[in-house]
């Protein structure tokens, strides 16, 4: 990287300092509902996911300060600083973006004098402003090492702060695992808004393990950043020990992830085919399972590239995990759509841009980087040859072009011929998610119900004496071999009723071609089609019909249906009238009763 | 025959390789030395495109290992044809495309090692570039030009076998202008005994022109035919004697070995250039070429690609004799040579399908007990000293015991007398071969016999 | 509609089908140019063209060679390919779904000829799989993507094979999928791959022709690149 690229990147960097600055008057001017994006119905929004972000990068801090002091693996110690400083940036950029994110950004001193300990908000205040003093503490004796603080006085409080480090560090490593699980625990209050793929009861402990991973990660790719900035070799030795232990964490992470959505039944949504599953998978096999496994390799750890590539996608992973809870995944629920708006951008990009400059500033005047080490890239000897041709100028250009072209095509040519993605209607329906409680949101417009499935098995159980006629009330009809086929899977239509006879499964069952006289007698019409009863002996005709219909009727008739008969006679039976209220399953709307479907 | 490559003046201790090592340039990191001329190989030649097609459609099927006689004898799985065009594909992959590149940092780091550059020295010059492979690759590559680009690529990047080195330096540069370092005296001293041994054992007045203006043919033999093989010249003279056409050695340069083929297109085309240009000097009109394979086939193959306007046509000698026997210029005594010939095609000139007929339709014409080798023609085995190993002396064992196993064998199993061959490398390799496995026969050229046959 | 079936026609497969498509002819594409290229900077431009377009065609159909070297893994190679080709164009349920897919589609081989040849070509594959782990040269030459070829290949005939026989124990939509999956992933490689050798074959000879024709002055250009205008020794 030569002088004139390094001046262009940093005027760069301070051109979007400069544009956030205006943006952050604007946005004080004008007021937060005018200035951003962000509404009463979405207040969330790309500062929240860019804290998260900033916050999980930071956890290289708390994970390099365990590992020297805790742990005393002293070989660490040459990149602890470089660690606590980007940790200190890191929550830094927090608590700056914080300010703008507030509606009363003058009350940000409130939890300190105004107490109120059921709030996760509380906890994450008091952790941010704790843990943040105790990164300048730890940070502070790098900077009064410099010349500039040879007094007295600045020497005494040095070495006050180093017989503190100790206790400091463990304050530290405490402060900030509560605060990584508590900025987790901030989902938790409201599920329904959160999309189930990345919802889970455990994202307290998935934001910890995946902060130690991410941070880790951070300093790997902070060390081949300061490699190519400052040319100087970096301690790879140590990063590539980071890259070995870092399948520890995230796999820990991923665990806890996958199985907590398995064991609550989410987990075939990934499979949907919508783009919320697409990113899920993404996060999972791209930048998860794959950098596990390319780092397990000591040849690929070992390898510059391998380890950049691994700690890249680990990092994109655990970022995109953040953005997705917070922005991407939520669910639009208000139906109010969300965009950011210019201001609010250029606030959340000018954080980390003021932060990499007091970054360079700092490496460049403080004994940051350490005892000056061997470049290795000095002396590497290949470098890209594969630009080497006679080729003409127009084959070069074709060759690449064509490349991306048959890419380009590829992509775009399905999208144009509208190809059916499943062979349902306009009005397929959204198959009901989980076990224990069913969320059903057959439209797919985000306002769910949530069906106590098991209360009701085992409500249905008692009365009825039996688990089968339990069953049996709902699942009134089911797959051959299947003991409770689900509702959508003959109710396949949102509005309207469809045939669930199907023709061909009849035909090849039967035998074939020779089969037709098995049910048509006379002609091979409809009409002249034996009834479904014949057959099979538990498709009786119901209420009101004279055989049975194998119309089934609409995904929302059948549910309502189906509930509704029940409930509102036992609304008379039990005199609980509020058992046949609307509000009863459809409970969104009444935010008091949001409490009540807290996990 | 090389100049210089005496095996007991140099030690054996100084090549890692099993041929003497020429320099070439500045020494340096080998390995970027390699790329560089990898490199600037396919920014400025034709080769680019072959390189890159192989290296998507090699299936490595391992079909060309059967074919292979060195790898039959040596069992080396380095000497697998598509191991040895795998060695050079990888490193074209590796360091030339995009996603190999790619890869290769990601899965294995840097791949281009010392061994790896000495395993692809040692496997470039084991391999005897005789194409048999070529014809059993059921895909269609070409690993003898694979072995020719991956020597090329070796000698600019400095290593090349002295043996053939130094015997181009004196080709090029030197006093005497080609490779056995005969000085033109000598040249014409030799000439002078043959017409008087002409004139002796035959009888006949054939005269061995040089520089004379206006010639039907200028004559390159392989220069090393001058010294060692009289019959073979004599032989020649007199059929174009007897056939009254006008022919003319260049005094100038007289040396059809090129062995730019072998190693190294930029000397590979200023002996082309050389050669034409002396050619133009006396005016002929046909390069006529003696009995040489590589000879044959460089002036065949590369006059018309680098001589442009200038180009002439190339005869081969074996095509003109024949031609001469059928319009029966040539009275040949069918009851001269009694014994069993046999025919060892060399691959210059026999893989590519080029001289099949004419040498046999040659010796048929006056031999009676004449026999095939199995395999024969387009598919016969290699003498074991293709592509100028035969000239470094210090791989006599490799030829010997490895390389030219099969071919023993083989001339064990015809149970000929003599071989005739029309190739100067193949007729030292063969006589070689038939002392070190002490086979009952004779190593001749095609025109010795027809020298022997002629009546006048 | 099964999810394997959904597949075949849905998008993915298209984006598929065009990678295969037009990946393809990219190569013969840049392949043709590079080749034409050469021929116009070769010193000599005259090639023999019947006789590297006899050589080629006689290796699309080498009965009278093939035994001549390693015979029991030639044929199952040449078998194979044959059975392969046959098996995967004109197989009736390929054809409809093609038809479905793009529009038209051919005639289709008769159903128990196209199991037999399956069954030929999983011996033939097979056999191609065990010459590569148990003969020396072949185990020494082969690539980690040989195998996995092989192996992606004995996937889809054997689940393609099995699926619609009456004693397959395996549920027939699972095994389909698997099918289908596999052969997307064939069509998916094939651009980036040594099976690209199915559209480049009768270049490659031509090919290797042209490139033994030189370009003049190209090795006195290396030179110039690499040691500058004064060059350097012999």
């Amino acid at each position: 990287m030569n002088n004139m690229l390094r001046t262009w990147i940093k005027d760069g960097l301070w051109a979007i300092v400069f544009a956030a600055v205006v943006a952050a008057v604007i946005r004080f001017v004008v007021g937060l509902g005018a200035g951003s994006g962000l509404n009463d119905a979405t207040p969330w929004g790309m500062w929240i996911a860019f804290k998260l972000g900033f916050v999980a990068l930071a956890g290289g801090g708390f994970t390099l300060a365990a590992v020297v002091y805790i742990f005393h693996l002293e070989r660490f110690r040459p990149i602890l600083r470089r660690a606590i400083l980007m940790a200190l940036l890191g929550y830094g950029s927090f608590i700056v973006s914080l300010i703008f994110d507030l509606g009363l950004p003058w009350h940000i001193y409130m939890p300190i004098i105004s107490w109120q300990h059921h709030s996760v908000m509380f906890e994450i205040a008091w952790c941010v402003m704790l843990y943040f003093s105790v990164l300048v503490l730890e940070f502070s004796p790098v900077i009064l090492e410099h010349p500039l603080f040879k007094h007295k006085f600045f020497q005494v409080i040095l070495h006050g702060l180093h017989k503190a480090i100790l206790p400091l560090v463990i304050l530290g490593i405490v402060l900030s695992t509560l605060h990584q699980s508590s900025l987790g625990a901030l989902f938790l209050i409201m599920p329904h808004r959160v999309h189930p793929l990345w919802y889970s009861p455990w994202l307290p402990y998935l934001f910890f393990t995946s902060a130690i991973a991410a941070g880790m990660m951070a300093l790997v790719v902070e060390g081949f950043l300061v490699e190519r900035w400052f040319k100087r070799g970096m301690h790879f030795d140590l990063l590539e020990r980071l890259g070995a232990w870092v399948p520890l964490p995230l796999g820990l992470y991923l665990l806890l992830r996958l199985s907590d959505l398995f064991l609550r039944g989410v987990l075939p949504g990934a499979l949907d085919g919508s783009w919320q599953s697409i990113l899920f998978l993404t996060e999972i096999l791209v930048c998860g399972i794959l950098p596990i496994g390319l780092l397990a390799i000591k040849k690929v750890r070992e390898s510059r590239e391998g380890l950049l590539t691994s700690a890249i996608l680990i990092i994109a992973g655990i970022l995109s995990q953040r953005m997705s809870l917070s922005m991407f995944a939520m669910r639009q629920s208000t139906g109010l759509d969300y965009s950011p708006s210019l201001a609010e951008t250029l606030i959340a990009f000018g954080i980390p841009a003021a932060a990499l400059l007091i970054y360079l500033f700092f490496a460049e005047n403080l004994a940051l980087l350490g005892d000056e080490i061997p470049n290795p890239q000095a002396t590497a000897k290949l470098r890209p040859l594969w630009m080497f041709s006679q080729d003409t100028p127009g084959r070069i250009i074709f060759a690449r072009r064509s490349g991306l072209a048959t890419f380009a095509i590829a992509l775009i040519l399905p999208a144009m011929l509208n190809l059916p993605i499943s062979d349902t209607s306009a009005n397929a329906v959204q198959p009901a998610i989980g076990w224990e409680t069913l969320r059903i949101d057959g439209n797919q417009t985000g306002y769910i119900v949530d069906f106590p499935h098991v209360e009701h098995q085992e409500r249905l159980t008692e009365q009825l004496g039996s688990k089968e006629s339990a069953c049996a009330t709902c699942h009134h009809l089911n797959y051959p071999d299947d003991e409770a086929t689900s509702c959508s899977q003959c109710h396949t239509d949102y509005y309207q009723p469809i045939s669930i006879f199907n023709h061909t499964v009849h035909q090849k069952s039967l035998g074939g071609n020779v089969s037709c006289v098995e049910c048509h007698e006379t002609e091979h019409v409809r009409q002249s089609a034996a009834i479904c009863q014949d057959c099979h002996e538990t498709m009786t005709a119901q209420e009101g019909e004279s055989v049975f219909n194998p119309f089934a009727s609409s995904y929302k008739d059948a549910l309502h249906r189906r509930c509704l008969n029940c409930h509102e006679q036992k609304a008379v039976e039990l005199d609980k009238p509020e058992l046949a209220l609307c509000s009863t399953c459809h409970t969104y709307y009444e935010s008091d009763q949001l409490q009540t479907n807290l996990p | 025959m090389a100049v210089s490559s005496d095996p007991k003046n140099s030690s054996k201790s100084e090549s890692p390789y099993f041929y003497h090592v020429e320099p070439i340039g500045e020494t340096g990191d080998r390995a970027e030395k390699f790329l560089k001329a990898f490199a600037a190989i396919l920014q400025n030649s034709n080769y680019r495109f072959i390189v890159e097609l192989f290296s998507i459609t090699s299936a490595k099927c391992g079909r060309c290992s059967a074919s292979c006689q060195v790898y039959q004898a040596s069992g080396e799985p380095r000497d697998i044809p598509c191991h040895r065009t795998h060695l050079l594909l990888d490193v074209y992959r590796q360091y030339f495309t995009p996603g190999g590149q790619f890869l290769t940092r990601i899965l294995e780091g840097e791949s281009l090692s010392e061994d790896k550059i000495d395993d692809m020295a040692e496997c470039f010059y084991r391999c005897l570039a005789c194409r048999r492979c070529t014809l059993e690759c059921p895909m269609g590559l070409d690993h003898g030009l694979i072995t020719h680009l991956g020597r090329y690529i070796l000698s600019e990047a400095g290593i090349a076998p002295k043996g053939l080195v130094v015997s181009v330096r004196e080709q090029l540069e030197g006093a005497s202008g080609n490779t056995s370092a005969i000085p033109l005296p000598a040249l014409l001293d030799n000439l002078e005994f043959l017409q008087d041994e002409l004139r002796d054992t035959k009888g006949i007045e054939v005269k061995f022109p040089v520089d004379q203006q206006d010639a039907e043919y200028i004559f390159y033999p392989a220069v090393s035919d001058y010294l060692m093989e009289a019959d073979t010249l004599m032989g020649n003279a007199a059929v174009l004697h007897a056939t009254g056409t006008t022919w003319t050695i260049g005094s100038q340069y007289f040396d059809g070995i090129n062995y730019g083929l072998f190693y190294n297109d930029w000397v590979l085309e200023r002996i082309i250039e050389k050669l034409v240009g002396e050619a133009h000097r006396l005016n002929a009109r046909k390069v006529l070429v003696g009995e040489c394979g590589h000879a044959a086939r460089t002036a065949r193959q590369f006059i018309p690609a680098f001589a442009g306007d200038k180009s002439l046509p190339v005869v081969s000698v074996l095509d003109l004799t024949n031609k001469a026997i059928k319009e029966g210029k040539l009275k040949l005594n069918p009851n001269t040579i009694t014994e069993r010939v046999t025919y060892h095609d060399p691959c210059n000139i026999a893989r590519s399908g080029w001289l099949l007929d004419p040498p046999r339709q040659i010796l048929k014409s006056f031999v009676k007990d004449f026999v095939e080798l199995t395999p024969h023609g387009k598919a016969n085995y290699c003498c074991g000293g293709g592509s100028g190993l035969v000239s470094l002396d210090e791989t006599y064992e490799f030829r010997m015991k490895i390389s030219g196993k099969s071919k023993a064998e083989q001339l064990r199993a015809c149970g000929a007398q003599i071989v005739a061959t029309p190739c100067a490398n193949c007729k030292k390799q063969l006589r070689e071969l038939v002392d070190f496995y002490k086979l009952p026969m004779q190593v001749v050229g095609v025109h010795d016999l027809v020298l022997r046959a002629m009546e006048f | 509609m099964p999810t394997w079936l959904l597949l075949a026609k849905g998008p993915a497969f298209y984006f598929i089908l065009v990678v295969f498509v037009v990946g393809l002819l990219r190569l013969v594409v840049l392949t043709v140019w590079d080749i034409a290229a050469a021929i116009r900077r070769a010193g000599d431009q005259r090639l023999p063209y019947g006789q590297v377009v006899r050589q080629t065609l006689s290796w699309i159909f080498p009965f009278h060679k093939l035994h001549r070297l390693r015979g029991f893994y030639s044929y199952a190679s040449y078998g194979f390919h044959i059975a392969f080709l046959l098996t995967a164009l004109f197989l009736r349920n390929h054809l409809d779904i093609l038809r479905d897919d793009i529009g038209f589609s051919w005639w289709a081989i008769s159903k128990p000829i196209l199991d037999v040849l399956t069954l030929a070509s999983i011996v033939g594959a097979a056999i191609l799989l065990f010459t590569r782990l148990y003969r020396a040269d072949s185990r020494h030459l082969s690539r980690l993507s040989d195998y996995l070829l092989l192996i992606l290949l004995l996937n889809i005939f054997v689940s393609g094979y099995v699926a619609g026989r009456a004693w397959n124990p395996i549920p027939y939509d699972g095994l389909m999928l698997f099918h289908t999956l596999n052969g997307m992933g064939l069509l998916l490689v094939s651009p980036f791959s040594k099976v690209a050798h199915c559209v480049l074959y009768p270049l490659i000879r031509l090919g290797s022709e042209v490139s033994w024709h030189l370009s003049p002055r190209g090795g006195r250009d290396v030179i110039e690149t690499l040691h500058g205008l004064e060059g350097r020794k012999i």
